[in-house]
């Protein structure tokens, strides 16, 4: 029996070895013996225009984002008919580990949708998707956005589609209700005083609806507009507020609660998971009035909601030297390096930003366009979006530094939430709090190194 | 005395009675919270977006069925027909071969003695407790190199070869409960291994198999994981890749249609097992007792 146990972990181990070791291995066999599309495809790397081209093009989206981008490759394909172009929309759940175990296969796809979330990562692994830096596709036109987005000042892993800001959105029947006036000038401050009046007026009804991405948002953007300094050092792995600053926020989210601005606690985690404020029958039904997100989130709650909806910069604290607000890519049109038809896919990039049939086609399937002529093209022809082009304007105007890349990761996040919570429910005093948010993000950071 | 034991007899009818009574409101009532995610899916599928999120209605302002016809029509020209044509094309042979190899595989185990049986066996039931999660990338490449992806290959031919150590183990434990007097009686008839196999233990294990079947379609019929690693093409979509087609965060959902087709998907798992119910509650309680 021993035997047979001693057997089995051996085989075990074996096994663990191989899967650890055969993605590095097998990266160069693979190129060769494949019937995937990246690699049967003949090996030499230029193309003359009579050879017949299959490019893969994979993107996410939904079912509209979807039917556009078929419209635009049936369209590119009918005017070059040496091309066959295929479209693998793929669903966001996964969308990026499917992307890395393609990349390491030597499987991916051509022309690759890829997220700015993920290009501190790209750069770390081997810089897999083809510089767009001074290359093929003249981008002068683009909106100016962070170089963090796509890489680095050197490298730029793709080309922005659309434009995409945080800011703040409110029901405007409900502001008319409450006597709140918008403007771009919303401090935190303002935004507690005003909570603390809706709440007055009506117990029922609280200003602020935020899941728990938000209250981890808030956490970082308090933190840089107070010290001027990103509260996460990507470069020490550290955190680099002290624990006073980072008390002043927690004492800022028990304010939130204890003036009724944030709705309790308990109700809030019912929908701490909810990407729009859309989904949450509270804001549907006129009760909370304002939550923040992403422009590109937003186009659900304008459609859903029965009111009319405006929208604000984010809040900024007075005084603050960097806002944290920004303009960021929607999402990045990358192509592979290993691609053997890299100029066919250019082509097929620069046709679909830069064409005008291809912006018409396009639309705002993926955000207001980058390519400012493209934006403006669509504003000619009545295609737009006021309130998005709004925020827009008004986050330009306010523009900070950019994101930085570790403030949307996942375990430092589910780290801090932790400690909101435990101020929320009023276990754990803002000062205790704040000390041991900064020793678990610590501990986490200690491992990412 | 007599009367007594009557009142006696009648007021234990009578509690019988208040008793059953009792446990047929609270069946009822845990069938209907059991139900009730599957009505309000079905009534869902009639609502628009905001009715969704704010009422708790079962009842639709109005039964409108078009979310079906349109949520049917899918991405660059294709419908759910071709994906669930997809589906059943992938899941049907790899049941099938499931099925046979798992069988073939779980005699030999139950009824032969060869060298090294009991540590093939033990490695068996170690691929068991192996995580999938440790296989993904090495199969991957694996199906890659062989030029399997972006087809129904890495879920049919691994099938063949009994791939599933649950199935092949809840086949051991069934085969190992019936009674060895049946198979000598065979063989003394003529039989020889094969015959036996066929002709007497796979009539026997028929609710067994049921079960293995049934468990093993709805299984990969829900499957998510597998099928977006090694199907790229959306002309290749099973109906659960399709589904979340329609999901982003960044583009309009039009629930009802999602949740019109969701239920769509759910049918036919449904109906095999309302049809084999019979069998599986049996395969299920005959393996679990002996062995």
């Amino acid at each position: 029996m021993k035997k047979a146990l001693a057997l089995v972990i051996a085989v075990l181990m074996v096994l663990s070895i191989v899967a650890c070791a055969s993605p590095a291995s097998s990266n160069t066999a693979s190129n060769s013996d494949s019937g995937t599309p990246a690699n049967n495809a003949p090996a030499a790397a230029t193309s003359s225009d009579s050879e017949n081209i299959t490019l893969h093009f994979t993107w996410w989206g939904g079912d509209a984002r979807n039917a556009a981008t078929y419209e635009a490759i049936n369209a590119y394909m009918a005017k070059h008919p040496n091309i066959t172009i295929i479209g693998e929309p793929v669903s966001w759940d996964s969308y990026y580990e499917k992307m890395l175990t393609q990349l390491s296969g030597g499987t991916a796809a051509d022309i690759i949708q890829a997220d700015y979330k993920w290009a501190s990562d790209i750069v770390l692994q081997g810089m897999p998707f083809l510089n767009m830096k001074d290359g093929p596709i003249d981008y002068s036109a683009w909106a100016e956005m962070p170089a963090e987005y796509a890489g680095n000042k050197d490298y730029v892993m793709g080309l922005a589609t659309g434009i995409n800001v945080k800011a703040l959105w409110y029901n405007k029947e409900f502001f008319e209700k409450f006597n709140l006036t918008p403007s771009d000038d919303w401090s935190w401050k303002t935004i507690l005083e005003a909570g603390e009046a809706v709440n007055k007026a009506d117990p029922n009804s609280h200003l602020l609806w935020a899941n728990s991405d938000n209250l981890n948002a808030f956490m970082q953007s308090y933190i840089l507009q107070l010290t001027g300094k990103h509260m996460i050092d990507t470069e020490n792995y550290k955190i680099t507020c002290s624990v006073e600053e980072l008390t002043e926020y927690f004492n800022y989210v028990k304010a939130l609660f204890d003036t009724g601005t944030l709705p309790p606690i308990e109700d809030l985690v019912v929908y701490e998971g909810l990407a729009y404020a859309s989904q949450v029958p509270e804001w549907l039904n006129g009760q909370w009035g304002m939550c923040m997100t992403y422009a590109s989130n937003t186009l659900q709650v304008l459609n859903d909601s029965t009111f009319e909806i405006g929208t604000m910069l984010y809040p900024v604290m007075e005084g603050a030297t960097d806002t944290g607000i920004s303009m960021m890519p929607t999402q990045l049109l990358c192509v592979n390096k290993a691609s053997p038809y890299q100029k066919e896919a250019l082509d097929f990039v620069e046709w679909f930003l830069k064409d005008e049939e291809a912006i018409t086609i396009s639309g705002l399937q993926r955000g207001i366009p980058a390519n400012t002529e493209a934006a403006k093209l669509l504003e000619q022809n009545g295609v737009t979006n006021a309130i998005i082009n709004e925020s827009i304007a008004v986050a330009a105007k306010h523009a900070g530094s950019a994101e930085g890349p570790f403030d949307t990761n996942a375990e430092l996040n589910a780290a801090a939430l932790d400690y909101i919570y435990q101020v929320a429910y009023g276990v754990l005093t803002p000062e205790k709090a704040a000390s041991q948010t900064i020793d678990a993000m610590n501990a986490i950071l200690a491992t990412l190194k | 005395m007599k009367m007594n034991n009557l009142k006696y007899n009648n007021l234990s009818k009578f509690k019988n009675r208040i008793g059953r009574a009792f446990s047929y409101v609270f069946i009822v009532l845990v069938c209907l919270m059991m139900i009730f995610p599957v009505i309000w899916l079905l009534t869902a599928a009639f609502k628009d977006n905001t009715e969704i999120f704010s009422s708790m209605s079962l009842i639709p302002k109005s039964w409108d069925f078009g979310a079906f016809k349109k949520g049917w029509q899918s991405v660059n020209g294709l419908t759910y027909s071709n994906y669930f044509l997809n589906s059943f094309l992938l899941v049907i042979p790899t049941v099938i071969l499931t099925v046979a190899s798992s069988c073939l595989v779980a005699y030999g185990f139950a009824r032969f003695h060869f060298k090294g049986k009991k540590i093939l066996f033990a490695i068996m039931m170690g691929m068991l407790l192996l995580p999938e999660q440790v296989l993904i990338i090495p199969r991957y490449l694996l199906y890659n190199r062989l030029g399997w992806l972006d087809s129904y290959k890495p879920f049919i031919i691994p099938a063949g070869f009994a791939t599933y150590p649950f199935f092949i183990y809840m086949m051991v434990q069934f085969f190992r409960g019936i009674p060895k007097e049946l198979e000598e009686a065979a063989i003394i008839d003529g039989c020889n291994s094969a015959g036996v196999f066929l002709r007497v233990m796979i009539p026997l294990a028929k609710p067994s198999i049921i079960s293995m079947a049934l468990l093993q379609f709805v299984w990969r019929w829900n499957d998510f994981f597998s099928n977006m690693l090694y199907i790229n093409s959306v002309e290749k979509y099973p109906v659960t890749l399709a589904l979340r087609l329609s999901l982003d965060s960044t583009d309009l959902i039009i629930w009802n249609q999602v949740l019109a087709m969701t239920l769509c998907t759910i049918i036919p798992p449904v109906i095999l097992y309302v049809i084999m119910q019979r069998y599986f509650v049996e395969g299920i309680s005959t393996t679990g007792l002996k062995g």
